[in-house]
């Protein structure tokens, strides 16, 4: 254990684990970006914000999204990029585990807006999934934000 | 200078970014594609177009065809050009769908709908464009409510001499689907007094085999 443990720590294990969360916000920026209105209409299903926030916030969060993903791919700026990834991810868990509790079916919109129409079943069960893959992802950009820095190593 | 973390610069340096990129793409997005930064002004029809509504002859909470007279339809109720099979009849509009009061809507089912559309009632579809193109309600305006435009798009239907006395579908998806009702509002803020939200939407249309149409035209 203490041997996964120095290799997550290790300048591979986290470079490997910012690749990760880059990966996961590049490919959850770009559907949003390419389609502000349809990002627009999953947030209003939250009911968390009032509808003046909705336009501005569906334009500028995918291309935040992006800009960190593009940091965290680079290396640029790697923390400061992990701590907006860390903040955008437990805002993104608080909103789901707010509906969950709700009982309020979202399509999560985290990809960009669902193509199809899913059953109320199907869209809780989702939402569970998309809360224990946005807790991992925590876990990672935790481990990018106070591992070891580079200059440093 | 050793190598350190700046998220004091750095943090707010990404959401200048972000809000940069941001704003350059949207300008460069198509009318589809697009928001507006800010909270639209709501699009006033009655103003220019109809007086107040007259008090209408039965309860605005009733459905159902009234015992009394039709009441008289004012001259200025020239719509959109209905589609050919459809039997135009303002007077019977009217007269089975009074304009509402102390509601801004009211919700009716798959076959209201079809009277109304046979009746020829202002049809609006609140759904995406594209949505829109892929099959819509024969007959329906595209209206989306999400996209940016949809002042203007109001704003068209008053040149179109749509009247906001008589009654108007508006739908979207079905299900809980709310963009029907959020387009209701709004037309209601823009003068719209007789709105009738199709819960079912357009899976419930087609799931009874009702008309349909393709591509961007009505």
């Amino acid at each position: 254990m203490n041997g996964f443990l120095a290799k997550l720590r290790s300048p591979w294990g986290l470079r490997l684990s910012a690749w990760l969360i880059g990966a996961v916000f590049l490919a959850a920026a770009l559907p949003k970006i390419a389609d502000p209105p349809g990002f627009a209409e999953a947030l209003h299903a939250y009911r968390l914000l009032p509808d003046a926030t909705l336009a501005p916030l569906a334009l500028a969060l995918p291309w935040l999204e992006l800009l960190a993903a593009l940091a965290l791919l680079t290396g640029l700026a790697r923390r400061s990029a992990a701590l907006i990834s860390l903040a955008l991810l437990v805002v993104f868990m608080g909103a789901l585990a707010i509906n969950l509790a709700r009982g309020n079916p979202v399509d999560c919109g985290c990809f960009g807006a669902s193509p199809v129409v899913r059953s109320v079943a199907e869209r809780l069960r989702s939402m569970r999934l998309d809360l224990a893959r946005d807790a991992l992802l925590t876990l990672l950009a935790l481990q990018s934000l106070f591992g070891p820095r580079k200059a440093e190593s | 200078m050793r190598r350190g973390w700046h998220p004091v610069l750095e943090i707010p340096a990404f959401a200048a970014a972000a809000l940069l990129c941001a704003w350059i793409s949207n300008r460069a997005a198509g009318p589809t594609r697009r928001l507006s930064w800010l909270p639209q002004p709501a699009v006033l029809l009655a103003h220019t177009l109809a007086p107040p509504p007259p008090p209408p002859a039965v309860s605005a909470q009733t459905g159902t065809p009234p015992a009394k007279p039709r009441p008289e339809v004012p001259a200025k109720a020239k719509q959109l050009p209905p589609p050919e099979s459809v039997n135009w009849d303002p007077a019977a509009l009217l007269a089975r769908y009074p304009t509402l009061q102390g509601q801004a809507y009211a919700e009716v089912d798959g076959d209201a709908a079809r009277w109304l559309q046979l009746h020829g009632a202002l049809i609006l579809d609140a759904r995406r464009s594209e949505v829109y193109a892929a099959g819509h309600i024969l007959g329906a305006r595209c209206l989306p409510v999400w996209e940016d435009g949809l002042s203007a798009k109001i704003a068209e239907l008053q040149a179109a001499k749509a009247d906001p006395l008589l009654p108007t579908i508006v739908y979207c998806a079905g299900g809980d689907c709310e963009d029907s009702h959020l387009l209701a509002q709004k037309l209601w803020m823009a003068g719209f007094r007789n709105l009738r939200v199709y819960t079912g939407g357009y899976p419930d249309w087609t799931a009874r085999g009702w008309p349909v149409s393709r591509g961007e035209a009505p």
